[in-house]
């Protein structure tokens, strides 16, 4: 009887196995093979880290790109809980409308939409061209090939996934703990600010650690818009894959990546966790 | 003293409140009640200040409320589901509305400490709303609408969360807690016990408009309505053919038989009339029909048993008569014999027994 129970167990097992195979042996184990070469490819050992302390350059690519992300994390968070807040408080009707324009960017190409941030944004652009018009500007303005044109295209597509999170936790709200703030006597600003802000933070670092994982790799939108000027990781990785062919070196900064992402995923969850009252 | 004042609400073409006028005295326990949809939360709102009446008035001691904000209208309110803040300590929770009206920290702290005392939570201050239990929460609902000595103070369905035993001790404790603070309170429900047990005064609310506004014995014995009568308690409605006779000496014709009636309560102006009649108000002899037992009520009526519902201390028996099935309740203790189903019985009832009301049509 209990051996029969056991073996009922093991059945439900070989159900999961062929996810478990695809995944593990289609996607895990190449990618630890890749990183693995971090490690073996010039030489066996930890040179290629060494290299991340003793490289300038490749210092400055890492720093570009966390600043990159990190503004770009902080813009699209407070635009998103501006338009969360509008969704929130909205009908119908501009619900939807708000997140048709919202989710427009996502369904768009990603070279389409980097293309078209450089006709706005050039120097006889739609944009600089209006500056000149009403007198604002008496030379065009630098809007792209450096880290402006980078953040503006990157907020553009990262707002909808700063968004989304943010709205969750607003709707997630019992619209009664406003009554009772104003009840008790709390007028529109502190009640915002001691009752439903802090109930929406959890949605902020939702939305925080999506957006800086989704911006740490950028890859087209830097290209496209920083001209070669602003490198940010995922490009310098490509070169070292395909054209200088410093494998081991790609690998390193690959899985430093990784690790970056991990430990931004780790503290935010702690810091969420926190916030709710120790869950 | 708060009135109300032929307040009506409508949301487009749909009235949810129309001419409500009531006034409540200072230190009262005053009761809401309705069914669901009659407009009671409505005119909760209305009185908490969320929303804006379409006609009539508030008035706190004769200056209108209409002016002034939710915010600033110094009222408690104990929400449905409490509203607790959930990232706030208990603590916090019932400091909150002190710290709104900028008081010292040493006096938040006392006033606090009094609070938690008087709902018996000392020990649950640094708990998290969401670590007590769901009568602990209602009672830090309780103090944090108490804590700031609000003009009065109004519960929304307080009690409807909670299991039974929990909330009979429950009100016990509402009722504790206003001769302890000696506030108005002013309590929203559609639980009828709860109405009756806990108000010095109930108003009655059914679609939108007043049925009754008045003390429980009063409502309870001298409806004014067919609803009032059929919402608190049960009654019995015995459809009249023609009534004669002055208040106190009233013949009634039904289903062939004459009743005898008497009314001190004013009598209902409509023509049409029913009889409303409580279950434990008609006697019923089964057994051998003992002599003199009941005799002296001037109705008499025959019947037979046509169900019967035990419930404990009493039985409910439904009595097939010629002017239809009454519901009678038993009293165990005073039968002759268990009752048997399709047992011949005798029903009499006095004369001020029943009320008269006029005749809108069964709810």
């Amino acid at each position: 009887m209990n051996a029969l129970r056991m073996l009922d167990a093991r059945i439900f097992l070989i159900f999961i196995l062929p996810a478990f195979l695809f995944i593990g042996g289609l996607f895990v184990y190449p990618v630890l093979k890749v990183l693995a070469i971090s490690v073996t490819d010039p030489q066996p050992g930890f040179g290629n880290y060494m290299l991340l302390l003793e490289n300038p350059a490749l210092r400055r690519v890492f720093l570009t790109t966390i600043r990159i992300a990190a503004l770009t994390t902080i813009i699209s968070v407070a635009v998103g809980y501006v338009l969360a807040y509008r969704m929130h408080m909205a009908g119908a009707l501009e619900l939807r409308i708000i997140v048709f324009c919202l989710m427009f960017p996502l369904w768009t190409s990603v070279l389409v939409r980097a293309f078209s941030w450089v006709v706005l944004l050039q120097n006889n652009g739609l944009v600089n061209a209006f500056l000149l018009d009403i007198g604002l500007l008496d030379k065009p303005a630098p809007l792209i090939r450096n880290e402006l044109g980078v953040l503006i295209g990157m907020v553009h597509v990262m707002v909808p996934y700063a968004t989304l999170p943010i709205y969750s936790a607003m709707r997630g709200i019992d619209p009664r703990l406003n009554q009772a703030a104003r009840s008790l006597g709390a007028t529109s600003w502190p009640a915002f600010w001691r009752i439903f802000f802090p109930l929406t933070l959890p949605g902020i670092g939702a939305g925080m650690i999506l957006v800086f994982i989704i911006s740490i790799g950028f890859y087209v939108t830097p290209i496209v818009l920083g001209g070669g000027k602003v490198v940010m990781v995922a490009e310098y990785i490509s070169v070292q894959i395909t054209e200088t062919l410093r494998w081991g070196l790609g690998s390193m900064l690959a899985t430093t990546l990784l690790v970056v992402v991990l430990l931004f995923v780790f503290a935010f969850r702690k810091l969420t966790v926190l916030r709710q009252g120790g869950a | 003293m708060l009135d109300i004042v032929r307040l009506s609400k409508t949301y487009g073409s749909a009235h949810a409140l129309t001419d409500v006028s009531f006034s409540i005295d200072q230190g009262s326990f005053t009761t809401i009640l309705g069914p669901s949809g009659s407009g009671k939360s409505t005119l909760l709102l209305n009185i908490a200040g969320f929303v804006a009446p379409t006609a009539g008035d508030i008035r706190l001691d004769g200056r209108s409320l209409l002016n002034v904000s939710a915010e600033r209208r110094n009222f408690g309110i104990v929400f449905q589901g409490y509203a607790l803040f959930p990232h706030l300590r208990v603590r916090e929770n019932i400091a909150f509305p002190l710290r709104m009206r900028g008081l010292g920290r040493a006096e938040i702290e006392k006033k606090v400490k009094q609070a938690l005392e008087l709902v018996q939570l000392q020990p649950y201050a640094e708990r998290f709303p969401k670590e007590l239990s769901g009568g602990q929460q209602q009672r830090v609902a309780l103090a944090r609408a108490l804590v700031f000595d609000p003009s009065l103070v109004l519960l929304d369905e307080p009690l409807s969360a909670l299991d039974k035993a929990l909330r009979d001790s429950l009100r016990e404790e509402l009722r504790r807690l206003h001769k302890a603070v000696g506030m108005t309170f002013i309590l929203v429900t559609h639980d009828q016990d709860e109405a009756l047990e806990l108000s010095d005064h109930v108003a009655i609310i059914n679609n939108g408009r007043l049925e009754q506004f008045s003390d429980p014995g009063t409502l309870y014995n001298a409806p004014a309505t067919r609803f009032v009568a059929e919402f608190l308690g049960k009654s019995n409605f015995i459809p009249l053919d023609a009534a004669s006779g002055t208040p106190d000496a009233m013949v009634l014709q039904a289903g062939g038989h004459r009743l005898h009636h008497s009314q001190q309560a004013a009598l209902p102006g409509s023509r049409r009339m029913v009889l409303a009649l409580r279950p434990e108000r008609i006697r019923l002899v089964n057994g051998q029909l003992v002599n003199g037992l009941g005799s002296n009520d001037p109705n008499q009526l025959p019947g037979e048993i046509a169900d019967l519902s035990y419930r404990g201390a009493d039985i409910g028996a439904a009595v097939r008569t010629d002017i239809g099935l009454l519901n009678v309740r038993l009293d165990t203790g005073s039968l002759l014999a268990p009752p048997r189903l399709g047992e011949r019985v005798q029903l009499s009832w006095h004369a001020a027994a029943g009320f008269l009301l006029p005749d809108e049509g069964a709810q």
